[in-house]
């Protein structure tokens, strides 16, 4: 049985290994941080820790969302680092059954196939599992 | 099995330190054959390593610390004195404990370690001088200062060495009242005294100790090692957490003061209050936790000059002053190299021959002075030979010679900046490779490694009397003071270290903006020309301001000087520096991060990679901007006052005659002789007002405006009605009038400005102000207004 901490991003839903996840929270004010590759969105920080946020939203070949939106923090650990994924919602913690693992589709974006670890059937939709060190690799 | 480990790394740990201090003292009791403190401090040392050795099992450093403790014993009993051949007999066999002890630290055995060789070096020397060679001089004949005999000491009696220095001491003060025939000391002399000493024989270790300097500064090193007994060790990496978590603490408490400021609660300010002092004092005791005296690095100079000297022919005396002053260990293990390399250099480079030195009329000893001392939150070190120093010229030559500068430009350097051409990547002024420095190991690389740390190197250096290195280290390299600037809505930071002046660019009121030198910004600074730098063209955002509205934080990276254009200054504050993740390390524009007191994200600007981003880009910048600047000397420019008179006039007048500008108020003027006067500074102050001497009006207040003119003994004051700017008036663009009182026009900021006759006005106020020097008056018309006429 693994559980994941689960997230939307535009209409996907996404997971995360739980172990790897330190708090989810609201966003930040960020600052930019010019000539950075593309996907990271700032630095946040995160209780007087200097904290380096990834948007997703490019990593997964997806339009930015417009400026305001509200958006949401999934904080995971990386290689001893601390990093935040930007997300659009938090969704619940879910426990998935190893037999309801598969591989990712093959249908899947090439540019996505290295960030999603593995595909979950739940009961209504579909859960896209992220490998959280490409994915905050950005 | 992991005690054993752990017994064999405190082992090595102790034996590393005790190595250390083994160099020092070896090399100081060549200077000093007779101290016997030296001599016990060398004695219990390397009696400690072959005990602990022998009950560890290291059979071989057991041999080898034996056969040199047998050799010590002889120089303690007084039986051989301390010469050149026996120090380096001595010093190799402690490189030769330091092979073994690098072996088991990394093997756990003692390896294949050369051991005969040495040991053998060590009999030879013993058998070849067991006779004594000479008698023994009167001072080192001492009678025995351990009561015990050294070989059945155990081990954890010779630890403590702090006491045991302190015994001689103690016992000296009642003895030393008691006058201790020196004749008599020969007669003791080779009595090992195993038993309790003679009845009088506290009094010879009392002698030296009270009378000559050399022993007081011996008994310091003793304290020293005293002291390391009431310290316990702690693991660097937890000091380094707990630093990491004050700066955060400090952080939180700074955003707790902005709220209590904020806010009207008296119990919240005083909780916050308390709470800044505590963070205050918590900051500053962990700081100091992490800080040690500079020594830790001087400790090996000793040996490294002893060494250099004796290869390359020099006689040299090592002088360190302020050995005492503290900084942050991190930041001690960064500058060890470098310092090696200048002590090296002074060596080898600096100080000459001792044949050398007395043609030219110096003492044969050259002098190498390591001094460190605290200076504005800064600790400065100072390398300082009184060698040959380094010739300008010479420098100016090879940098032509090897093609990193052209004849044009070194013509143009002055001899300071000639000298900072040895800092160059490529540059080597020895003139063949030794073994010693000239290896490809440059200052380039002592510069490098400081300015990493971010530090400064300069060197001053006189021909024939010596050369200064002067390193500038910041305390600390985890909270520094910084700059923080705005560059499109983003606030970032800036070392200030790097910061030398802040310029307002202000279009509106001098004509001196900014201007371009083939299509790159140059700003005419005091008649130099800056190479400007955009932040906001460096980041790749847009500009929000436009440019002549911007600062230029004036910042001085490598040898570079370069006006950085930002939009404002905000702030300057102490932040605390975190490191930047890797990937935005690589982007080499940052060189970290920190949380500003409200609470923001600011990321701090790596001044010396911009400089290389941005000025490298157009490598003939910098050539341009030297000749352009050779040029603009040519034109003549000088610096002016502009005052308003009132009426909407404005006059200009030269700034290097005006002593001071004084406000007095209206009703202190007095009237004398039909002339206004104000009392100033206990003498009588004659006021010209311009308005009335260049036919306007200004406008009447309770308070005047004086430019204060004085010559000799003698002063006078010009009223006008405001100070409007000083500006850089360029001679040339004069066009003259004639006019009562005026000497000609020129064009400043866009306003027609009249310059005004000084000579004449101020003859208005003081009809004697020039009498008395007729001869003078011409030169002086010409000062006072600037070659116009």
């Amino acid at each position: 049985m693994s559980s994941y901490v689960t997230f939307t991003v535009d209409d996907g839903l996404y997971g995360v290994d739980v172990q790897r996840v330190q708090e989810a929270l609201r966003a930040h004010a960020r600052t930019r941080v010019p000539l950075a590759p593309e996907g990271v969105s700032g630095l946040v920080n995160l209780r007087g820790q200097v904290v380096l946020t990834v948007d997703l939203r490019p990593r997964l070949g997806l339009p930015p969302l417009g400026e305001g939106a509200d958006q949401m923090m999934v904080v995971v650990q990386v290689g001893g680092e601390t990093v935040s994924l930007l997300v659009d919602e938090i969704g619940d913690v879910v426990d998935v059954e190893p037999g309801r693992v598969e591989a990712p589709p093959d249908t899947l974006d090439v540019l996505i196939r290295p960030l999603i670890r593995s595909a979950c059937t739940l009961d209504d939709r579909l859960l896209l599992v992220l490998d959280v060190d490409e994915a905050a690799a950005a | 099995m992991e005690d054993i480990d752990e017994i064999v790394r405190e082992f090595l740990v102790e034996s590393h330190e005790n190595l250390d201090q083994l160099d020092r003292d070896l090399v100081a009791l060549e200077e000093h054959p007779g101290s016997r403190e030296l001599l016990s401090s060398v004695f219990r040392t390397i009696h400690t390593i072959k005990g602990t050795s022998g009950f560890l099992a290291f059979n071989r450093l057991e041999q080898l610390t034996h056969v040199g403790e047998n050799l010590l014993v002889e120089l303690r009993d007084g039986r051989r004195s301390m010469d050149q051949p026996t120090t380096d007999v001595l010093l190799r066999m402690v490189d030769t404990v330091r092979d073994l002890l690098s072996a088991i630290e990394s093997t756990g055995g003692e390896g294949d370690v050369d051991v005969e060789t040495t040991r053998a070096a060590i009999v030879a020397v013993q058998e070849g001088g067991a006779a004594p060679a000479a008698p023994a001089p009167v001072v080192e004949v001492e009678v025995e200062v351990e009561p015990v005999p050294a070989d059945d000491q155990p081990v954890a009696e010779a630890a403590p060495v702090g006491a045991a220095d302190d015994r001689p001491a103690a016992e000296a003060a009642p003895v030393g009242l008691v006058p201790a025939p020196r004749a008599a000391e020969p007669a003791a002399p080779a009595a090992p005294a195993p038993a309790a000493p003679a009845p009088g024989a506290p009094a010879a270790p009392a002698a030296p100790r009270a009378s000559t300097a050399p022993a007081a500064a011996l008994e310091d090193t003793g304290t020293l090692r005293g002291a390391a007994d009431s310290s316990i060790r702690v693991d660097v990496e937890l000091l380094d957490s707990l630093m990491r978590q004050v700066g955060e603490l400090v952080l939180a408490r700074n955003r707790i003061s902005r709220l209590a400021s904020s806010a009207q609660d008296v119990d919240l300010a005083r909780s916050a209050q308390q709470l800044n002092l505590i963070a205050s004092e918590l900051q500053e005791g962990v700081m100091r936790t992490r800080m040690q005296p500079i020594e830790h690095v001087w400790s090996k100079m000793p040996r490294v000059v002893r060494d250099l000297a004796a290869l390359c022919g020099r006689e040299v005396r090592l002088e360190m002053v302020g050995g005492d002053t503290e900084l942050d260990r991190g930041l001690l293990e960064a500058v060890k190299d470098p310092l090696t390399h200048l002590v090296r250099n002074a060596v080898d480079h600096g100080i000459e021959s001792p044949a050398d030195r007395v043609a030219a009329g110096k003492p044969p000893v050259g002098v190498l002075e390591l001094r460190a001392s605290h200076a504005g939150g800064q600790v400065s070190v100072e390398v300082r030979d009184d060698g040959r120093g380094v010739d300008p010229e010479v420098v100016a030559a090879k940098a032509v010679a090897k093609g990193l500068r052209t004849a044009d430009q070194v013509a143009a350097m002055s001899s300071n900046e000639l000298l900072q051409l040895l800092f160059l990547p490529g540059f080597s002024t020895a003139d063949k490779v030794t073994n010693v420095s000239g290896r490809g190991v440059g200052m380039d690389v002592v510069r490098t490694r400081i300015e990493s740390i971010g530090g400064t190197v300069d060197v001053e250096s006189t021909v024939g009397t010596g050369t200064v290195w002067r390193l500038r280290i910041p305390l600390t390299l985890a909270i520094m003071p910084s700059l923080s600037v705005e560059c499109s809505g983003d606030v970032y930071a800036l070392p200030q270290v790097h910061v030398v002046e802040l310029v307002a660019l202000d279009t509106q009121r001098s004509d001196a903006g900014v201007e371009y030198v083939h299509a790159a910004p140059v700003y005419r600074l005091r008649g130099e020309l800056l190479p400007l730098v955009s932040l906001a063209g460096v980041l790749g955002v847009e500009a929000s301001t436009p440019e002549s509205e911007s600062v230029i934080a004036v910042v001085q990276a490598d040898q570079q000087r370069f006006g950085l254009l930002v939009d404002r200054v905000l702030t300057t504050e102490e932040i605390v520096v975190t490191p930047l993740a890797a990937r935005l390390k690589a982007i080499g524009v940052y060189s970290g991060a920190t949380v500003l007191g409200d609470g923001r994200v600011a990321l701090i600007l790596d001044v010396q990679a911009i400089a290389r981003r941005a000025l490298v880009r157009d490598p003939e910048l910098a050539a341009r901007v030297a000749a352009e600047n050779l040029a603009a000397a040519k034109v003549q420019t000088e610096q002016v006052l502009v005052a308003g008179i009132g009426g909407g006039r404005r006059v200009a007048m030269p700034l290097a005659s005006v002593a001071r500008l004084e406000h007095v108020r209206t009703d202190q003027v007095e009237l004398v002789g039909g002339r206004e006067v104000v009392q100033y500074r206990g003498t009588i102050l004659p006021l010209a007002r311009l308005d009335r001497v260049l036919g306007t009006y200004a406008r009447e207040t309770d308070e005047l405006l004086l430019v204060v003119y004085t010559r000799g003994g003698r002063s006078v004051g010009l009223v006008v009605e405001e100070i409007v700017d000083i500006v850089e008036d360029e001679v040339g663009r004069h066009s003259s009038i004639d006019d009562a009182g005026l000497t000609g026009s020129t064009v400043l900021g866009d306003r027609v400005t009249e310059l005004l006759d000084v000579r004449s006005a101020v003859l208005a106020a003081d009809r004697d102000f020039y009498s008395g020097d007729v001869f003078d008056v011409l030169d002086d018309t010409a000062d006072l207004v600037g070659a116009t006429r």
